[in-house]
């Protein structure tokens, strides 16, 4: 009997397999559990809800002020920086140290995909800037100058002109910060 | 009163000038990455006077999650 048992069990676990494999193949719905980062948290972390740590303490709702300022082509800018500082920062008539104001779109979901893109381009006008640059660093002013990302677009400079730096769509799939 | 000719001016490296005196050109870069349209003025000596860039980023940052296994 127990063999019988043990026999019945060892062919009915490939079968659920070979089952629940071919349900998912066909769309049809199976209640099982499965493994991610909730989406809503990825929205709610671009609203800064979730604290992990203990550095950061909220008494208000209204949104950071975000920065975005232009770096030369010799910095080093990128996955390792984690504030703003001048080093490295163009200078030039028409160009204030620290760089633009921006505010972002509210932070949205479609699918598992959570996205966030500045509301506007980043413009910098009547600006001579001699010295080659070719990044962008999104830094949160409000928040100790948190740096926030890097984006480079090519080297240039620019002379009694102006610079523009328009956003892409903001959507799952083209938005300038997407949490996947 | 007297006649007056307005002369159209263009705020360069060298003051204001007039954009008759100047040399227009523009150049496309389209890479996956960025779409720059850049815009310049020459004055007579070849001397670029006026230099303008506008980026487009077609594309953003992509933040991958990954949640760890028990």
């Amino acid at each position: 009997m127990k063999k019988l048992k043990q026999s019945f069990t060892g062919l009915l676990l490939p079968l659920h397999s070979v089952a629940t494999r071919y349900l998912a193949r066909i769309g049809a719905v199976c209640y099982a559990n499965a493994q991610a980062a909730c989406t809503s948290f990825k929205t709610e972390l671009l609203n800064g809800i979730h604290a992990l740590g203990t550095t950061v303490v909220r008494g208000g709702t209204g949104a950071d002020v975000f920065k975005g300022a232009l770096f030369l082509a010799s910095g080093s800018r990128g996955a390792a920086t984690t504030v703003y500082s001048v080093t490295d920062e163009v200078s030039g008539s028409g160009y204030s140290a620290g760089g633009v104001t921006f505010t972002w779109i509210a932070p949205s979901a479609t699918g598992t995909t959570a996205f966030s893109t500045p509301s506007g381009s980043l413009a910098w006008s009547t600006v001579t800037l001699a010295t080659a640059f070719d990044a962008v660093l999104l830094y949160n002013s409000t928040q100790s100058n948190k740096a926030v990302s890097v984006h480079t677009f090519g080297s240039q400079t620019i002379t009694a002109g102006n610079f523009t730096l328009t956003m892409p769509a903001n959507d799952s799939t083209f938005a300038l910060l997407r949490l996947v | 009163m007297p006649e007056q000719t307005d002369v159209p001016l263009i705020f360069t490296s060298k003051g204001n000038m007039p954009c008759a005196s100047l040399s227009y050109h523009h150049e496309w870069t389209v890479t996956e990455d960025v779409i720059k349209f850049r815009e310049f003025y020459r004055d007579a000596a070849g001397e670029i006077v006026k230099d303008c860039a506008h980026v487009y980023l077609p594309k953003g940052l992509q933040l991958v999650s990954t949640v760890g296994g028990l």
